[in-house]
């Protein structure tokens, strides 16, 4: 499998520039880059998605000057994106089998047929243990994306996966369980590229690292000449260690901006008390489902507290909605950037401005839209924001820079309290930092920052206080600065052990 | 770190990275339904000599108002990515029942008129108040009760036409007053009332979509209703009064159009919501929602009664005239799919 001088050209940028890439049989090759580097161009042409401008694909040393879907998937290239295409409703079996039920003469689905063969295959891969008859929604993250992967592998002629940031929606310690379900897969003389931001996983499961920036490929790298500083240093085109900020324990500790008394939200959390203090950047953390996201929502009126009290500012919070909680001075970024944050098919500046439209008013109570480009431009220029224009579609953005239009939408209403949600995710290194140093520089200004996050180190490496969560309850609550806590400790303390 | 703190400098180092260059075919694909319109009135203008006179161009403006205030209503809705099937009922009933309360005669004994003789202006209060109403009520039912807005107004849309049976009869109101004819049937000089009407309602709505927070509210929720509200957007207010506004619309169009027919017929605007969200669609408006300008459904709006004029103008025969507007949809949402593929690509 090999590809040679591919370039792709989309109106006003050119994403991938006279590309070459070769991945040899039964190795793994990790693909890194920044977001927008043009890893997920490349892997469209590759599964036929987009066509190129130049260049060859040859596949089994047939050359084609483009692919179709039809003909990436008979030549066995097949993508499993990072947000999962299976059906929920239906069961494992059904799942596995979607693109060939065994059918009757009569043209009848046989069933039984169908549970048979499935359970037959995810043995023959080793995943003994997954009752072929559970609804695909029942099961553990870590065994829907192995699910999905299983489905692709059983594509006939199957050469080449491509896995697009398999771990980013799983808990920590299943990361381990898919990492030896995919090393499992190169015995089966079966090809692999693997996506994805998190360097040290590259290290982990890679034989050979290619690195791209800005459309380009500028090196493959066997792993075992690579070390982790050198590998940053490549993908961000500098000397770069992770952002730590200094942080500050807050003696001046009067008046907290947030309280919670015994606060419940049924099937979420329970009693949950807590105080916190102007300028603070405080960490949410604990497993999916500890209750730490819930809360984060109910802070800003999406979820409805049962019982108990919120004081901000020493004041009641009765929260109708969003755009009440924008009013006190409370914003909060969703996870889910696609479903819950960004406006994909509006531009940058409407997505920035959304929430002051009405402070943009003139006298005659009309929009000023020049008021409103000069403030989004100055936000885009503030956050550095890549972006052809303000007028340009978010949905043309890379992850990374949308996750900055939001915090821009996020950062204009002049907020007294930030919330956000795995501010980071599926965001490269270099962005990464940038938004660390966001942070603080907001709380500098003022501004109290909650941050819910699984990633023990961000939470570590940025936050003044952490709550832990589990089963609903705060069970820790950790200052940094005054105990030495280790990355291993928070983690044991975050699955409850 | 430094360059957070900076004051933000003129200089938009960030945003000239790139030039925005947009391709002839985008701007091409951008402003197709006005090349079509060119070409189609080109085509009338040559083939017979009846269609590009001031009088024909009058009546095809004439015959745009009521459609046109139609589309506004359904751009609105169709902007917010719901769609409003009620318009062609909400006109008929609101107008029959004003035309009810405003005849102060009993022609055939228990048929027509309540006889009260409600003074006109009251009676187009109460019309337009009413048309509102009806939007209010179908915008609580798709955003409190959660319906789909298909459903709700497909289901308006029947109600209202057996409510106008109900109420005349199956008889048609004639005799109205000229005060209420006023906006169908007078003229200013040349000009009838229903141009001005037509093109001070675009205008307006042009400014309200472009110029206020509600209108880019529109977009927005159209683009994704979920992240709009986590954003602090009033969703369900804004989609009420969306729905409100297109009631509202419809309603003065049937006061239009029986004011220029002089009576109301229980068929009024039957049969024409199809040629309301196709005008719309061909205009650019995205069934998807969030995409969309109400000057290019404007263009629609012309182009479905340019060749209503033309060819019957050309003596075709109206079997046929129903059938090539049909064609003519189509082909134009052939050249919008591939316009989104081109832009996908």
């Amino acid at each position: 499998m090999k590809v040679q001088k591919i370039s792709k050209i989309f109106p006003g940028v050119k994403a991938i520039d006279n590309v070459d890439l070769e991945v040899n049989r039964g190795e793994i090759l990790g693909l890194v880059g920044r977001n927008g580097a043009g890893k997920s161009t490349l892997m469209h042409i590759l599964c036929g998605v987009f066509r190129p401008d130049t260049g060859n694909i040859i596949v089994d040393s047939k050359e084609y000057s483009y692919i179709t879907p039809r003909e990436a998937i008979r030549n066995g290239i097949v993508l499993v994106p990072q947000s999962s295409r299976l059906i929920l409703e239906l069961s494992v079996a059904e799942n596995i089998m979607l693109s060939s039920y065994p059918c009757s003469s009569l043209g009848l689905i046989k069933w039984k047929d169908i549970y048979r063969d499935a359970e037959e295959r995810l043995k023959r891969i080793g995943l003994n243990n997954i009752d072929v008859k559970t609804p695909v929604k029942m099961l553990k993250p870590v065994e829907q994306k192995m699910i999905e992967i299983a489905r692709a592998i059983f594509t006939p002629n199957m050469k080449l996966l491509i896995l697009d940031e398999p771990t980013a929606a799983l808990p920590l310690d299943d990361i381990q369980v898919l990492f030896n379900f995919v090393r499992g897969l190169k015995v089966r003389n079966i090809s692999i590229i693997y996506i994805s931001h998190h360097l040290e996983e590259v290290f982990e499961i890679c034989d050979r690292v290619a690195v791209m920036v800005n459309g380009k490929i500028i090196g493959t790298y066997p792993v075992s000449e690579l070390d982790m500083p050198y590998l940053v240093k490549l993908v961000s085109g500098e000397d770069m260690s992770v952002y730590s900020r200094k942080r500050e324990e807050h003696k001046n500790r009067i008046e907290p901006i947030l309280k919670l008394e015994n606060c419940t939200l049924e099937d979420s959390f329970q009693n949950v008390s807590l105080e916190i203090y102007p300028r603070e950047i405080i960490g949410f953390t604990g497993l999916r489902g500890s209750g730490a996201s819930e809360l984060a929502q109910t802070l800003y009126g999406i979820k409805k507290l049962d019982s108990g009290r919120i004081l901000f500012e020493g004041r009641d919070l009765d929260l109708l909605n969003p755009s009440r909680a924008i009013r006190l001075g409370i914003i909060y970024l969703p996870e889910d950037r696609k479903r819950l944050g960004v406006i994909n098919i509006r531009s940058v500046k409407e997505n920035i401005t959304l929430p002051v439209l009405k402070q943009l008013l003139n006298n005659f109570k009309l929009l000023d839209l020049k008021r409103e480009n000069s403030l989004a431009s100055e936000y885009v220029e503030r956050l550095g924001i890549v972006t052809p224009s303000l007028d340009q579609d978010v949905e043309h953005l890379s992850g990374g820079n949308q996750q900055k239009v939001l915090f821009a939408r996020a950062i204009v209403t002049q907020p007294k309290l930030l919330i956000l949600e795995e501010p980071t995710q599926g965001i490269d290194i270099r962005t990464k930092n940038e938004i660390y140093k966001i942070l603080g520089e907001l709380s500098i200004r003022g501004i109290t920052i909650i941050v819910v996050s699984t990633e023990v180190q961000e939470i570590l490496d940025n936050c003044d206080r952490i709550y832990v969560f589990f089963n609903g309850q705060i069970t820790a609550e950790i200052s940094p600065i005054k105990e030495k806590l280790s990355k291993e400790d928070l983690i044991l303390k975050i699955e409850g052990r | 770190m430094d360059n957070y703190v900076k004051v933000p400098s003129k200089t938009n180092s960030v945003l000239s990275k790139t030039s925005t260059f947009i391709p002839l075919i985008q701007k091409l694909f951008d402003n197709f339904i006005w090349i079509i319109l060119l070409l189609v009135f080109i085509f009338f203008t040559v083939e017979t000599n009846k269609f590009l006179t001031v009088t024909n161009i009058i009546n095809i403006m004439v015959h745009s108002s009521v459609l046109g205030l139609l589309v506004i209503g359904e751009t609105l809705v169709l902007l917010t990515g719901g769609i409003d099937l009620s318009g062609e009922s909400i006109m008929a009933f609101c107008a029959t029942l004003a035309a009810w309360l405003i005849l102060p005669h009993k022609p055939y004994e228990g048929l027509l008129g309540l006889g009260i003789g409600l003074p006109p202006i009251l009676g187009i209060i109460l019309l337009i108040f009413l048309g509102s109403l009806i939007g209010v009520f179908n915008g609580i039912l798709i955003t409190k009760a959660r319906l789909e807005p298909f459903i709700v107004t497909l289901g308006m849309q029947i109600i209202l036409r057996g409510g106008v049976y109900i109420i005349s009869g199956g008889n048609t109101f004639i005799g109205l007053p000229p005060l209420y004819n006023f906006l169908g049937g007078a003229s200013l000089g040349i000009i009838p009332v229903s141009i001005i009407v037509l093109i001070f309602f675009y205008l307006l709505f042009f400014i309200i979509l472009t110029y206020t927070p509600f209108g880019r509210y529109l977009y927005v929720i159209g683009g994704n209703k979920e992240a709009a509200f986590v954003a602090g957007v009033e969703v369900d207010k804004n989609l009420i009064e969306v729905y409100m506004l297109s009631g509202a619309l419809a309603a003065i169009a049937g006061w239009m159009l029986s004011g220029r027919l002089e009576s109301v017929v229980p068929r009024l605007g039957e049969g024409m919501t199809m040629e309301i969200v196709a005008a719309a669609v061909m205009g650019g408006i995205s069934l998807q929602g969030g995409r969309g300008k109400i000057i290019g459904a404007f263009g629609g709006v012309l182009l479905l009664s340019i060749i209503a004029s033309g060819l019957n103008l050309m003596q075709v025969s109206p079997f046929w005239i129903q059938t090539i507007q049909g064609a003519i949809i189509l082909i134009a949402m052939l050249i919008d799919s591939l316009k989104l593929h081109y832009y996908k690509r």
